[in-house]
Order: C-alpha cells, then structure tokens, then sequence
C-alpha cells in the first residue's frame, strides 16, 4: 500500500469523532440523493405507465391521401386549395402481412390489429357516445390489461360481445349478461351482449370506451377484412420514436409514437427530473463543502505534523497525495453507507405507505435509486474538494514550523 | 575520498521586509568532517538556527555555496533536494516532533517511506534495532503521545539516523529536557556520533555540550567567530 494512503487512513482513524461526523454528513447527503432519484424516477415510471399502460406504444396507421395536382404551366403562378377526398375510413388491407413484419422487431413485444371507431350506445332512452374498438381474439389485453381490470365477467370475447367500463355499466344500470344496442358513426347498429365489466384505473376508459372483437367492430365501421389501425407494444418504451421511424420505413404507413403524442407528460417529467436534480445537486455540493471544510480544519491542525514530514523528506506530491486519499476514502465509504442507507430508507417508506391492494401510497422505487451513480458522483466530489485543503498542505514551509 | 561532508563558502542570508533589508547570516565559511560532533552556539538571533535551516536544505542562502557529500545545493531542483535531505540529513528539534497517530516503531520508520523501498522488512528490521540501541525496545509499539519527554527524543534520536543519513542536524536538542535526561540524551548522541561515524551539528546554549564535542563553532551577529572555533580533543586523542 503506498504510505501516503496508509497515512491518510491513520488519520482518518485517529479523528474518530470527527471522521464518524464526516461520514454521517456525506452518507446523509447521499440518502437525500438516492432518495430523490428513487422518488422522482418511481413517479416518472407510475406516471407513465398510467398514462401508456392504456396506449399503444407505437400506432401504424393508413397514410392521408392528399389529391396530387396534376402538371404546371411554366411561367403561370398556381393558386389552388386542395381539398382532401371524402372517403369513409382509411383502412389497412392486408394487415397481417404488416403484423409479421412488425413483430420480427427487435425490442417489439407484442402487436394487434384492431379497428377503432366512435358511436353510441343506447339503452331505452338513454344514449352516450363511447369509443369503440375492436381487437383480434385472444388479444384484447395486449394494449390495455383488460383481464387485470374485469371486476365481473371475463375479458375474453366472442362475436357480438362487448367489454365495457364500471362507470359506463353503473351509469346505465347494465351488468354481465345483459344486452346493449350500439350504433357506430356509420349508422349500422348490433345489439351485444356485456361479456365483461372492466375498472382500469382510467377515469376516462371506464366512462367512455367499449371493446369488441374485431369482426364485430370491423361490420360496425363498414371496414369488411380490413382494420383502421395496427398497435405495437415495446419492451422498451422510450425507444418508441426510433421504432416508429423503422417501422414507417419498412412499412410504408403512418407510425405514430405515444411520445410525441404526449409532449406534456413529456414536458412534465422532464421538469420533475430537473427538480430532483437540482435537490440532488445541493446534496452533492453539501458533501463538497462539508469534506473541503473538514479537510481544510485538519490541514490547519496537522501544520506542524506536515513540516515535520517535508523536514524529512516526505514531497509535496506526497503530502497532497495524503489529503487527496483522505478526500477520496471519505467519498468513497461515506457514500456507500448513504446508499445502503438510501436504499432501506427508500424501501421502509414503500413498506409504511403501502395500500391494501399491495401498492404504495408513494410511487418511490427503491431499485431506481441510481446508487452506482451517487456513490461515483460523491466520491469524485469529495476527491476534489480535497485539492485545496491538500494544496495548502502540501505549501506549509518546515522552517516555520521548525521555527514555531 | 574526502573527508569532508558538508560545507560553506561565503554563505548570506537576508530578510526584507519592505525597504527594511535583514542580514541574519554574512558570510559562513564552514567545513565539517564525517564522524565529527560539534558545538554550534551562539547568543538567540545571532543566526544559528538559520544556518542550521540552510545546512539541512529547508532554507535557501541568499548567496553562497552548500555542498552535500560533494553535491553543490544550488544546482538541485525542489523536487531532487526533498529526495536528497531523505536521504543525507536526519534532524532532532527541542520539540521532538514526533507523528501523534503513530507509534514509536512507526515514527522511526517513517523517514525511510518516502523511499519506497522493495522490501519494507528490512527496514522494520532496521528501525527496531535503532531503537533498541537507544532502549526502547520495549516501548516500539506505544503510541508516541505515551512516551516521557525523554523516551520522545530518543525515539526522535532514532528517527533522525533511520536512513542512515551523513548529516545530522540538532537543535537544541536537551532544551526542553531536565538536566538528568538531556544529559543521557547528549551522550547518546555522542555514542552515535562515535559508533556510526555521522557528523552531527548541534545548535545549543549549554556549555556543558560544547565540552563534550569535538568542535565548537560560535556565531556572533551573523558571523563566525574566529577566535572562538575551537578544535576540541577528540576520543581517538584522548585516547
């Protein structure tokens, strides 16, 4: 072991107390760290998850036809309006063969043809608008975890059955087994049976939308075999926008990513994470300070120990080597202990708060307390906040000590 | 090869403080031999602990020469100077300046650390015998804050020859000592001096050490003093 590491840890060991004091500020520094990050980083995922555990993470959808203007005359400037074609419903013919391709993606984790449209449904007088959608069998949980969600019944559907939300079920009195007229934005209308009732979590899906099988909704929206859309989910979320320039690319129809659709969640979750950086910037600036302090007070307390050391040959590479490695160790160990501290004191929240559906009250994930990086961090700071405290060691003059 | 371990030619030291210039040395001619003990006392402020400053590389003349087992000073770096005084010159303060957080064993080790050397046990091996020799073999693991202020010196006695330097340089090393141990402490440093050959230079107001050393040497504002330099009967002499 080089001697001035054995020296810096006697020194560190011969200040019990004030070491003891050292460690507990840069440990504590890091459990406000980590616990941040776990805080900010679970809410990101809780918030995201809510918003896109009911999305597509990726939407392939028929490219507009926009009505081409046919020639120019050279010399004449052309002012037209192009008006776009009226036609009923873009559709996707052929979609399966854009299934198999869309499911040989990497990071892909499952993909569904389903066609969506809007309606009413009625029952007696009453009538509400609803969103439909229709899914192949069999994957009516791919995009929305429709089985995690079945208060009653089952989500599994048949022809001319219907999911809907618990709202949507209280608001017109229906339960499983029961039968509801649906009349689609093309005016065809079927009478279906409630299969299941479903509580998603989602305010909005529980009141406003319906789910069928795709036969069903494709004779209600007049698509024959075709779909309106494909839906991908990744293993990946945020790899989202490179994955709909892929897909665009191979497969020549519009790619839609839940990120750009959601440019608030995303604004918001950035500016939750500059939030938690700045608490965990002045964590990692406390630490600085409060290692430059205490290494500066020892250097001033050890003068005459380090003119005894330059009296006997010790360098001044070696003097400020010693209070670097004291630097160094302090950030290295303190922050460990924060970050073991930092992960229990993360976990004992989650176990105090947690519901009796097995949730916690607060969306802190433990596992995401960036740990490694709160240990390199600190321990990188701590090293440089013992560069001045070393450098005036490493300036103190023997004869002056000698002479003292 | 000569005899001659340190010496000075024309050596000046001055202070300025604003306008105000302070001669503190004018002019040192000194030549010191390998094995000699000797005396160098002086009134306080006449310059003797400047000079001894000089001679052990902490202080750099304002002019003149210092050379170092045949090295001229003035030519060595900062860097290279540090490495030379590890090696050639061992000190013993009045205030033994021992490390606090470390033992006796280890306080007389560390000047060899710098050095780092490939086998650490022959230096351990070393640093016991040296202090066994000033007996305190059974004190080596005590922290240095246990030990009298006798056993501290010697312990600083020890620690000052662990490299087996050529120059040892004392001040006033028995000056915060009773008499009884400050005079065990000067013969123990006498007996090294006489048993391993090194030249010591011990800067002291005690008459009693001039009379033991080979040579006085006294400094008078700055100066020495012709008169004075005595060349005192050395054992071989005597004997």
């Amino acid at each position: 072991m080089p001697f001035e590491l054995t020296v810096a840890l006697r020194y560190l060991r011969s200040g019990r107390l004030q070491t003891a004091l050292i460690f507990s500020g840069v440990a504590v520094g890091i459990v406000v760290f980590t616990f941040m990050a776990a805080l900010i980083n679970g809410l990101a995922v809780t918030l995201t998850n809510n918003v896109i555990g009911n999305l597509a993470h990726v939407r392939l959808e028929p490219a507009p036809r926009v009505p081409r203007q046919l020639g120019e005359i050279a010399g004449l400037r052309t002012l037209l309006a192009v008006q776009r074609g009226n036609e009923p419903r873009a559709a996707i013919n052929g979609w399966r063969d854009y299934v198999e391709t869309a499911e040989k993606f990497s990071g892909v984790k499952s993909v569904v043809a389903s066609v969506a449209g809007s309606g009413f449904i009625q029952r007696g007088e009453k009538i509400a608008p609803v969103s439909v959608t229709g899914y192949e069998p069999g994957k009516e949980s791919e995009m929305i975890d429709l089985a995690a969600g079945i208060t009653r019944g089952s989500s599994a559907l048949a022809s001319g059955e219907v999911l809907i939300g618990i709202t949507l079920a209280e608001d017109f009195g229906v339960t499983t087994g029961q039968r509801l007229r649906i009349r689609s934005d093309r005016g065809r209308e079927r009478v279906l049976l409630i299969r299941g009732i479903f509580d998603v979590g989602n305010a909005v899906v529980n009141e406003r939308a319906v789910f069928t099988d795709l036969s069903t909704a494709q004779g209600l929206f007049e698509l024959g075999g075709a779909v309106s859309r494909i839906e991908v989910k990744l293993a990946d979320v945020f790899s989202a926008p490179e994955v709909a320039v892929r897909l665009n690319a191979v497969t020549g129809l519009d790619a839609v990513d839940w990120i750009s659709e959601n440019a608030r969640l995303q604004e918001a979750l950035r500016a939750q994470g500059s939030t938690g950086d700045v608490v965990k910037f002045f964590a990692v600036l406390l630490i600085l300070i409060a290692v430059a302090s205490q290494l500066l007070l020892s250097a001033l307390r050890r003068r005459a120990e380090i003119g005894i050391m330059r009296s006997m040959g010790v360098s001044r590479a070696s003097v400020t080597a010693i209070f670097v490695a004291q630097g160094f160790l302090i950030g290295l160990l303190g922050s460990a202990l924060g970050a073991a501290l930092g992960y229990g004191f993360a976990s004992a929240i989650v176990r105090f708060t947690l519901r009796p559906d097995g949730t916690s009250a607060l969306p802190v994930d433990p596992a995401l307390g960036e740990y490694w990086l709160a240990i390199s961090i600190a321990t990188v700071a701590a090293t440089l906040a013992a560069v001045l405290p070393a450098r005036i060691a490493s300036g103190v003059d023997p004869v002056e000590v000698i002479q003292q | 090869m000569s005899d001659v371990v340190l010496s000075t030619s024309a050596l000046t030291k001055s202070y300025r403080d604003g306008d105000v210039e302070t001669k503190v040395l004018k002019g040192i001619d000194l030549e010191f031999r390998r094995g000699e003990f000797v005396a160098l006392m002086g009134p306080s402020g006449s310059g003797k602990s400047t000079l001894l400053t000089i001679l052990g590389t902490l202080l750099k003349p304002t002019s003149g020469e210092v050379e170092l087992v045949g090295n001229r000073l003035s030519t060595l770096d900062d860097r290279d100077v540090t490495r030379f005084r590890n090696q050639h010159v061992g000190f013993v303060f009045q205030f033994h300046h021992l490390l606090p957080d470390f033992t006796a064993l280890e306080n007389v080790l560390f000047p060899s650390l710098p050095r780092r050397s490939a086998d650490p046990r022959i230096e351990r091996k070393r640093a016991m015998e040296l202090l066994e020799r000033v007996g305190l073999s059974d004190r080596m693991n005590y922290g240095a804050t246990k030990l009298s202020g006798g056993q501290k010196q010697r312990v600083a006695v020890a620690r000052a020859l662990m490299n087996a330097p050529d120059v040892v340089l004392a001040d006033e090393p028995t000056g915060n000592l009773d008499s009884a141990t400050g005079a065990l402490v000067l013969d123990l440093m006498r007996e090294l001096c006489d048993e391993l050959g090194t030249f010591f230079l011990v800067s002291t107001h005690d008459e009693a050490i001039g009379a033991q050393s080979d040579r006085v040497i006294r400094i008078l504002d700055g100066r020495v003093v012709p008169d004075a330099t005595e060349v005192a009967p050395t054992r071989s002499d005597l004997n």
